[in-house]
């Protein structure tokens, strides 16, 4: 095993990963900050794929209180309360910050103040975004500005497992795999980002970057780190389907069923009408998306697996004002949306569930921090859009700070050996039965069953299903050979993305099966209400024998109790400027 | 469009071989990258290429599809109109693996050039400025802004015959930040950056493989101009 070691060493390659190596290199010039990317870095992830926005408050009708109830309704009121206050009071911060000193610019009025756009659940207009293409923005400056400082980045280096000291709760690095050598490099490091960009490609349908495997979620777990409401998987309702094509799943924005797109089924049904006849299309996201699922589990979508959104009636001026980029792409897989029924599908989008984090993004393990999509809590069991990319930026921020702030006195920690040697046992050479290419065929089949039992509808009866079936694909990937060179082996890579597509798989199905109520995203067939009197979190943990426990914590009231929220979860309470057409990611 | 129901797919491969694949090809609208994909799940699971986000954000899976640069995940099968797709990693940058290529050396471009906004005594403001979106260089700022970074006017200008040095796309950032009102060595920036000697149609070349439709060429012209103007 190759061996390195640094003082901070970041694992990831998007918007938190490189918002905490910029902070943590200016919080302590002198610190040896390594930033490592299965990918390359400021490329892969979500942040760079944001169209929607970044919600902040900044006008002075709005304020942190609105943004805050917002994002506790939006919630469903299992947020931690103290990393939402966080969200919100320190979005203004960053934003300054990646304008001025960062030079992000964000699109402006026509007098030179900033742009503010709606978007769903929000009771105030406070998106701010760069046309439709706010991510490559923010990721473009970003990593220039990584890059200026001069950081050490190790593209294509993707982490295995955490390194533990010897009593196993704190984190001494990491084992990490190089695509390019095939070799296992062991850093030792004082202290760990993890900061990977959650598993929503666990589905077989995505609107995220496909390289995202749960890859921070696994490792975590792994080494005994506490990971909260893993159930909570947010599915966007109108995501592209292009014939058989890699493109199939990515978002249509939620403007267009804003603006009065109608959903219609295969027989041209508006089929809303029977799930949320008052709000029809304009129902949010997690009730329009379950109610294409019914549709199509009714055999009233297309050959296809879809439904159609139709927006024809707005007309193409207003479409090609409104949306030019969402026209672009529609036309480039065939459909003119003036003239042509788009047809969508339900994509897995976010995963608000992660690793459990206080608010300097400290993980439960000592010299572990987690910030972005694989932290989790921040968002409860639903993100409202906007949130997603802010939260990427505050946290990120944090993280950076956080780690600089704990190095001034916490030293390295020694590795233990045996647990080293152990995550490395299952990279030794073995013959396997299957062919090397059967890992994408399993990554397919770990999608299906995704899709089918710990999607958008669940109950007890496919939740214990789904237990034996992701058994099955685990014995199955067991038959899958590790070369004696794993140098330059997509296979190989493939087997260890799903390895950890497994171990996510386990614990959202566990966590599905505890929270016997549906909330936010996690819809229970079985158990259809809300459970109105019980807010909880799950948290689950790997204990040093092997056994993953459950366990439910109240939510803490900090900052607000449920009845100073009551009304409708979702949909805002008061509009200053109402939202004619939203806008997400 | 053709309604082709398959290609050939050539694919230059990391030890110097051509491998060919007969193809299907679910529909016109489908993309290099999905042919590739088919490739790599069915017929050889060795082969390497990158991709990510798959609509054209991200800028990894850029490749040279029948010698010109394009996005394996934008470029549409259909509209090449051939039976025989040729696809090869970019040219002027480090080949890893197959179709995988080194981009580093379109970030550390930019980085050797130091393009990265300098906020200077604003860096630290609480408070975003009033800027008109027409007004002063704004305008002329936002038609070169969008870059991905994908390598792909790297290559463009390699085979046209650049000479080593910073590529278009690092120079492209360097002219926004020069017309920045809000960087701290602004027009300074261009005293020590290297001119890009390129051919009329070895510029426009740039412009038309650039798949976010970035100007190039007329950043590089405008550049020299204003070097020019700053040197006198």
């Amino acid at each position: 095993m190759e061996r390195a070691s640094c003082d901070v060493l970041i694992i990831g390659g998007g918007g938190a990963a490189l918002y905490a190596a910029i902070h943590c290199h200016d919080a302590n010039p002198r610190l040896d900050i390594m930033l490592a990317c299965k990918g390359l870095v400021g490329k892969s992830g979500c942040t760079r794929m944001v169209q929607g926005g970044y919600n902040v408050v900044l006008h002075p009708e709005d304020s942190f209180d609105q943004h805050y109830d917002d994002t506790l309704r939006g919630g469903s009121l299992i947020n931690d309360q103290e990393l939402a206050w966080t969200l919100v009071t320190e979005a203004p911060k960053r934003i300054f910050e990646l304008e001025n000193r960062y030079g992000c610019f964000f699109d402006r009025n026509a007098d030179g103040t900033i742009h503010q756009r709606p978007l769903a659940g929000q009771s105030f207009n406070r998106t701010i975004h760069r046309g439709d293409l706010t991510g490559i923005e923010l990721i473009s400056r970003l990593t220039e500005q990584a890059f200026a400082r001069r950081l050490r980045v190790v593209n294509d280096l993707r982490g295995v497992d955490l390194l533990l000291d010897q009593g196993g709760r704190r984190v001494a690095g990491a084992i990490l795999f190089d695509y390019h050598s095939g070799a296992l490099v062991r850093v030792q490091a004082k202290a760990v980002l993890l900061a990977t960009g959650g598993a929503a490609p666990l589905y077989r349908i995505t609107a995220a970057s496909i390289e995202k495997t749960g890859d921070g979620l696994a490792m975590a777990w792994r080494a005994g780190a506490e990971l909260i409401d893993m159930e909570m998987m947010q599915f966007h309702p109108t995501g592209l389907i292009a014939g058989g094509g890699a493109i199939t799943g990515t978002v249509l924005e939620e403007g267009l069923r804003g603006a009065g797109g109608h959903l219609l089924n295969a027989a041209g049904e508006r089929f809303m009408e029977r799930y949320d006849p008052a709000r029809m299309e304009r129902s949010t996201r997690d009730r329009v998306s379950r109610s294409e699922f019914m549709e199509l589990r009714a055999g009233r979508g297309t050959s296809e697996g879809g439904v159609f959104l139709d927006v024809r009636h707005l007309g193409k001026d207003f479409l090609l004002r409104s949306s030019p980029g969402m026209y672009r792409r529609c036309l480039s897989v065939g459909y003119d949306m003036a003239t042509d029924p788009v047809m969508v599908t339900p994509t897995a989008h976010f995963q608000m569930g992660g690793i459990r984090i206080d608010r300097d993004c400290r993980s439960s393990l000592l010299g572990l921090f987690a910030a972005g999509e694989d932290a989790g809590g921040v968002h409860g069991a639903n993100r409202l859009g906007g949130n997603g990319v802010a939260e990427s930026m505050v946290f990120g921020a944090r993280a950076g700070d956080a780690i600089a702030a704990y190095l001034k006195d916490a030293g390295g920690a020694t590795p233990d050996r045996d647990r080293a040697e152990n995550s490395a046992a299952r990279f030794t050479a073995a013959k396997g039965r299957a062919a090397p290419g059967r890992a994408y065929e399993l990554r397919a089949e770990i999608g299906d069953l995704a899709w089918q039992n710990l999607g958008l509808i669940r109950s007890a009866a496919g939740l214990d299903q789904a237990a034996g079936r992701l058994a099955e694909i685990e014995a199955a990937l067991a038959e899958t050979p590790v070369p004696a060179s794993a140098a330059r082996d997509p296979a190989f890579a493939e087997r260890l993305n799903v390895e950890n597509l497994i171990a996510v798989a386990r614990l959202i199905r566990a966590a599905a099966h505890e929270r016997d109520e549906s909330r936010g995203s996690h819809f229970r067939e079985d158990r259809p209400e809300t459970d109105a009197g019980a807010y909880y979190n799950l948290v689950q943990r790997r204990d040093p024998s092997g056994t993953t426990s459950i366990q439910r914590q109240a939510v803490a009231f900090t900052r607000r109790r449920p009845e100073d929220l009551a009304g409708d979860t979702v949909i805002a309470k008061a509009a200053p400027r109402p939202a004619l057409h939203a806008t997400e990611i | 469009m053709t309604a082709r129901d398959h290609v050939t797919l050539e694919i230059a491969r990391a030890d110097g071989r051509r491998s060919r694949h007969v193809v299907p090809v679910a529909g016109a609208h489908m993309r290099v990258l999905d042919l590739l994909l088919h490739v790599r799940n069915h017929a050889d699971a060795t082969l390497g290429f990158r991709y990510a986000c798959r609509v054209g954000m991200c800028g990894v899976c850029a490749v040279r599809v029948n010698g010109t640069e394009g996005l394996a995940c934008q470029v549409a099968v259909g509209d090449l109109g051939v039976d025989t797709v040729t696809v090869e990693p970019l040219a002027g940058l480090p080949v890893q693996h197959d179709l995988m290529v080194d981009l580093a050396p379109v970030l550390n471009d930019l980085a050797a050039i130091g393009a990265a906004l300098e906020g200077g005594d604003a860096a630290g403001a609480e408070s975003l400025r009033t800027l008109p979106p027409s007004a002063g260089e704004r305008p002329a700022i936002e038609r070169q802004n969008g870059c991905i970074t994908c390598g792909a006017c790297t290559s463009a200008a390699h085979r046209g015959g650049g000479a080593a040095g910073p590529g278009p796309a690092a120079l492209n950032r360097a002219l926004m930040l020069a017309l920045d009102e809000r960087d701290a060595k602004g027009r300074k920036r261009l005293a020590n950056l290297p001119a890009m000697t390129l051919s009329d149609a070895a510029l426009k070349s740039l412009d038309a493989v650039c798949p976010v439709g970035i100007p190039l060429a007329a950043a590089v012209r405008r550049l020299q101009g204003l070097r020019a103007g700053a040197g006198g």
